[in-house]
């Protein structure tokens, strides 16, 4: 047999290589670093001194890191006691427990402190039967800065449980067993082992936690607001729907400020995380269970307890205020009605065009950045590109930074008419879905990335040798074989981008707005019963999504779900 | 026309060279084993010739084409070379036949005569039924063939392969060492294969290249490799023997000298140009014997012995040299305990030249 002639062609690796370079340019390098070229060298100005000099500025900040750091403080009291419980302990049911107390991270802020406003409101549907609810007239007890820093705290906690939880997984179960073989019991080998070595991947997450707080906006808004109470995100939020574009330069600058806390949080996560002792990572055995014997049912019963009153609770008078016929009127079998669900499905056409649009931004993300992982996770994961490499951590920084710094960071570049072609997407659906792609691009390249390091290199070698080149490998090979992880990347940027409010309350326009908008605007502009009837949609499709997602996870690499560990 | 050849190919990771100065010809239809140790370089040579790594000196090529140098690369997916991973590399979301056919659908091959060609593999490597399985659903060995086939179904002149063997039990060995010998006549392509078994290496190979701190020590047919190693390395490496000093008494004469192995006179072979003077002496164990009473010999002393059914593995230090160690086989009714002193003679050997 003679061999087979290749039919000749022109190698379009280095091509795709630079398309993708491109693209992480023109999304996380272009816009971050036009805002910061506006924080230093904003012709003729001295603006941000002017910001600087603001009363109004330093307060804001004040409460911004007041805030972070207390609810950094709960989300660390909540998390580690649930990372070591769930990865150290033979508690039943974790899975339903892990998936329960992650909600909180996946069900936006905006939806949280709707529930909890209507958990501990005078109208409260649970607490008001009970006679423990507020007296009407009585500013709810969340508004201010308690109320911000508790559910910070409790939106962030999942992030401190996910580092922790992961680094004890990486605890050698020699390091522990030779403990015990020593004579410690559980409490010794905790207090003397295992919390001096996963230091590290608490400090990491601790930071995550901070940095997520700083940048939240749903929650502050909500019950900031309305007292008052203004933290950096609602500031720049107030300037902005208060005054357009003529005060970009001063959200700039202020947003600027934002970034700089935030990348001191970020800076000390980094510098956590490579203090890691990785040569003391295990080889992979699981650690063996600590019996819980006698404690069993009361801490059980604990965890349970945390997940009613964190979870089920705040979620419940959500659905039990979505059916009340009228603010305030007692919920009973014989009031309870569909109509407010009625009108946020069919009578009102806000909630119908978000719906639309929420579903078009998040799907066309969920489409394309997958697409753009898998090529970018190659060039990382197995070309190990010194450029791709640094080009994927640039993409980390769209989602690391709080959303207002990339909603203002992308209408400084777009508010003027494109070059060439000389139309503005400012003002357009089109500016926010740019926003989408740069803020999760990282979700679906961190999932596919870790998708080729479980992936045999030889499987693309072997293509290589049938003749295949690049396009065809990635098409007929890698995609295939990637796809699991692909789709659980989707369903990931689809869930996050379903559930967005920061970059699009500041990037939207009308006709523009998404489900996060509206349901904000419903809860700010008091019609709290739509509010609630859409939030609670919002929930059920979120975790639908979750339990969608979760069916793939067998055939995902560890990890790729954050709420599967 | 010539099949590969390489010419002072080299690659260096740093400051550490992988391959240095790879300098051989493989003519088409040769079957050529590559072993060495692992961190050889044997792995970077066949990735050198497959075209996943870039040559940093000399040059690569195949049938008069230059695939390798510095400044020229010919990407892998266009050397039309067959390449049978340790691991099989079957793309498991393909049917066998996908599998093996793919070559060919990527060269947009139509699909009755891709079909003809995927089924004439499949039946030259025995798996002519198991076209629409998953590789999930084949056993190792059946894998392995797989991964034969599409190499075959290329019609490429030349495969590597990368310990394909290694990651086999022991008994399915042999018969994939039958399938790889059949391949071999059947395509008529020139074979490199890699390997750290020096049993594999020597069963199939037509030669053997012997590669050491990325360089090939010797390349030569199996048996010259065994008889004539040409550094002390692969005598070392190769077989079963002892390497131990001995003085040359008079400079080698057509292929033999006289030397003076621990006091005891012997004539071994040697290069036609081995000078007299201090040298290494390579001495397998059917070199050795148990000295007759009054020959001339030299003492020795039994280290380890281990019985291996029908022979007995005889493990010796000589008393002139307690550093050194030999090597003998005796019948297995032979009873020599450890401690013992015996008198061995040797009636052939190999000077290793002088590195």
């Amino acid at each position: 047999m003679s061999p087979l002639p290749r039919r000749g062609g022109w190698d379009s690796e280095p091509a795709v290589f630079l398309a993708l370079l491109l693209v992480i340019a023109l999304l996380a390098v272009l816009p971050l670093g036009r805002l910061a070229l506006e924080g230093v060298a904003a012709p003729g100005r001295s603006l941000l001194t002017s910001v600087l000099a603001a009363r109004q500025t330093w307060v804001a900040a004040e409460h911004t890191v007041v805030t972070a750091l207390l609810g950094t403080l709960l989300s660390v009291a909540i998390g580690v006691p649930a990372a070591v419980l769930l990865a150290l302990s033979d508690l039943r049911g974790k899975a339903v427990l892990v998936f329960a107390f992650m909600l909180p991270l996946l069900i936006p802020p905006q939806i949280i402190a709707t529930a909890w406003i209507e958990l501990c409101g005078p109208a409260s549907p649970l607490l008001r039967p009970l006679g423990l609810a507020p007296r009407a007239g009585v500013p709810n007890p969340l508004y201010g800065a308690g109320g911000i820093s508790l559910l910070l705290g409790i939106e962030h906690a999942p992030l401190v449980f996910l580092a922790l939880n992961a680094g004890l997984r990486a605890l050698p179960r020699e390091l522990i067993e030779a403990a015990q073989a020593s004579g410690a019991g559980f409490w010794r080998c905790l207090r003397d082992i295992i919390l001096p070595m996963t230091g590290a991947p608490l400090a990491a997450g601790a930071s995550l936690a901070f940095v997520s707080a700083i940048g939240n906006f749903g929650t502050p808004a909500l019950l900031g607001i309305p007292g008052g109470y203004n933290v950096l995100t609602t500031l720049i939020y107030r300037k902005l729907a208060g005054f357009g574009p003529t005060v970009l330069s001063e959200v700039a600058d202020l947003s600027l400020l934002l970034a700089i806390i935030a990348l001191i949080g970020l800076f000390f996560q980094g510098w956590a995380m490579r203090r890691r002792d990785t040569s003391m990572t295990g080889a992979g055995a699981p650690l063996r269970a600590f019996p819980l014997g006698r404690w069993h049912r009361p801490i059980a019963a604990a965890c349970w307890g945390v997940v009613v009153l964190i979870v089920a609770l705040p979620l419940g008078s959500l659905l039990a205020t979505s059916l009340e016929p009228a603010y305030g009127v007692p919920l009973s079998l014989a009031t309870a009605t569909l109509d407010n669900y009625r009108y946020v499905l069919f009578a009102d056409a806000a909630a119908g065009r978000a719906a639309l649009n929420s579903l078009f931004l998040a799907g066309a993300a969920a489409l394309v950045l997958p697409l753009l992982a898998l090529p970018l996770g190659l060039f990382i994961a197995w070309r190990g590109s010194r450029i791709m490499r640094l080009a994927g951590q640039l993409a980390e920084l769209p989602y690391a930074l709080p959303g207002v710094v990339l909603a203002i960071a992308c209408i400084l570049v777009l508010i003027r008419p494109l070059p060439l072609l000389g139309l503005s997407l400012y003002n357009t659906i089109w500016i926010m879905l740019v926003a989408y792609l740069a803020r999760f691009l990282t979700l679906a390249l961190r999932t596919v990335t870790a998708g080729y390091h479980q992936l045999d290199r030889a499987m693309e070698e072997a293509a290589q040798m049938a003749g295949a080149g690049f396009v065809r490998r990635l098409r007929s090979i890698l995609a295939p074989l990637l796809a699991p992880v692909a789709t659980a990347g989707a369903i990931l940027v689809f869930l996050t981008a379903l559930n967005e409010l920061t970059l699009s309350i500041l990037l939207w326009s009308t006709g523009n707005e998404t489900l996060g908008i509206v349901v904000f605007s419903l809860e700010q502009g008091g019609d709290n019963l739509s509010a609630a009837a859409l939030a609670v949609l919002v929930v059920a499709a979120t975790v639908l999504l979750m339990l969608l997602a979760g069916r793939l996870a067998r055939r995902l690499p560890r990890g790729a779900l954050p709420w599967q560990v | 026309m010539a099949g590969l050849s390489l010419a002072g190919l080299g690659k260096r990771y740093g400051a550490h060279p992988a391959v240095e100065n790879a300098t051989f010809e493989l003519a088409t239809g040769e079957f050529l084993a590559v072993l060495g140790a692992s961190g050889c370089g044997k792995t970077t040579l066949l990735r050198l010739i497959a075209g996943f790594e870039r040559a940093d000196s000399g040059t690569i090529h195949l049938g008069g084409t230059l695939l390798s140098s510095p400044a020229h690369h010919i990407p892998a997916e266009r050397r039309g070379i067959g390449i049978v991973f340790q691991n099989y590399a079957l793309w498991p979301h393909m049917s066998v036949a996908r599998n093996v056919g793919y070559p060919l659908e990527v060269r947009g091959m139509g699909r009755s005569e891709r079909d003809r060609r995927v089924a004439a593999a499949l039946e030259s490597v025995g798996l002519a039924g198991f076209a629409e399985r998953r590789p999930a659903e084949l056993s190792g060995g059946q894998r392995q063939r797989v991964a034969l086939a599409r190499c075959l179904v290329m019609g490429t002149k030349l495969v590597l392969l990368d310990e394909p063997l290694a990651s086999l039990d022991l008994h399915l060995r042999a018969s994939l060492q039958d399938a790889i010998a059949d391949l071999h006549r059947k395509s008529g392509a020139a074979l490199l294969y890699i390997t750290h078994d020096q049993a594999e290496a020597m069963a199939l190979a037509d030669r053997v290249a012997v590669m050491d701190a990325g360089r090939i020590a010797q390349i030569a047919p199996p048996a010259v490799i065994y008889r004539e190693p040409a550094t002390e390395m692969v005598a070392r490496f190769v077989g079963r023997g002892g390497i131990v000093p001995v003085q040359v008494t008079r400079a080698g004469e057509k292929g033999r000298a006289p030397v003076d192995l621990f006091g005891c006179p012997a004539v071994v072979r040697c290069r036609a140009d081995q000078p007299a003077g201090a040298a290494l002496l390579c001495v397998r164990p059917e070199d050795l014997r148990l000295a007759a009473r009054g020959e001339p010999s030299f003492e020795a002393v039994v280290k380890r012995t281990h019985y291996q059914g029908g022979s007995v593995a005889v493990e010796l230090v000589p008393t002139a040299r307690p550093g050194a160690l030999l090597a003998m086989t005796l019948p297995g009714h032979s009873v020599l305990a450890a401690g013992q002193r015996v008198a061995l003679s040797i009636t052939d050997g190999w000077i290793v030249p002088a590195g």
